[in-house]
């Protein structure tokens, strides 16, 4: 009965990262995947040297981890919940897909906006 | 060995004989979308890093048409996700706050409002942050 009371912690990060995605994600898929390549914005939003120096900020950074982290994991729990209804059996082999994938993502943007 | 439990047979596409099944499997099916496109995120901050040839050559395959359909796909689907996330967030609230009730429809009014700041606050800070 070790994971029997894992659930309310996973529902309230899953929560977390509804929220925030349902705030964030529409701009930033308009910004990074149309007005950025498409360059509809002037030229010195979407050079390298700016958005370079943009992301050195230690808010820009803390903002797109937790971002791009809540709504990840928001993800992998829909999905992993998903997976029943497409007639999928779940069990810990999904749980590590689907969580492990995000977790692990999360971790890699963490030590890359660590090293940028 | 044990036996593998019985499964009762079930149509795999149950979801498509009612709207309301098959709009809960849009809704749910936003998260296919919008998780892929953050590992996309994640690829051009990796990119980024790695020095402006890497980033031009991230930025240029955002403009194939393949990653642009991928792009509006997941714009549409951000939007269904955050419409259905603000029509059940004042259902999550509690029903009276400091003693008044909660109006449902203010609620959601309140959080497409906010929706619209964050929005405009992120494209202008792209735009004149640059």
């Amino acid at each position: 009965m070790r994971w029997k009371h894992h659930e309310p912690f996973f529902w309230s990060l899953f929560g977390a990262g509804g929220v925030i995605s349902a705030f964030c994600v529409p701009v930033m898929v308009l910004l990074t995947g149309f007005l950025l390549p498409l360059h509809l914005l002037p030229e010195a939003a979407y050079n390298y040297e700016s958005l370079h120096a943009l992301a050195q900020n230690l808010w820009v950074k803390g903002a797109i981890l937790v971002i791009v982290a809540l709504s990840l994991w928001h993800c992998a729990h829909r999905i992993f919940h998903g997976l029943h209804d497409v007639g999928v059996s779940t069990g810990p082999l999904a749980r590590t897909l689907t969580y492990g994938l995000a977790g692990l993502s999360s971790l890699a943007l963490l030590i890359l906006l660590l090293t940028l | 060995m044990r036996q593998s439990p019985y499964h009762r047979p079930r149509d795999p596409f149950w979801y498509m004989r009612r709207s309301v099944y098959r709009r809960y499997m849009v809704r749910e099916a936003t998260s296919v979308f919008i998780g892929l496109w953050m590992l996309n995120l994640i690829l051009g901050i990796l990119q980024l890093s790695r020095g402006e040839a890497a980033w031009t050559a991230w930025l240029t395959w955002q403009q194939h048409p393949l990653m642009l359909t991928f792009s509006g796909l997941t714009l549409i689907m951000a939007m269904v996700h955050t419409t259905t996330w603000f029509a059940i967030a004042p259902k999550a609230m509690p029903k009276f706050i400091a003693g008044k009730a909660v109006v449902h429809q203010q609620v959601v009014i309140g959080h497409w409002l906010v929706f619209g700041l964050v929005s405009l606050f992120l494209l202008v800070a792209v735009y004149w942050g640059a």
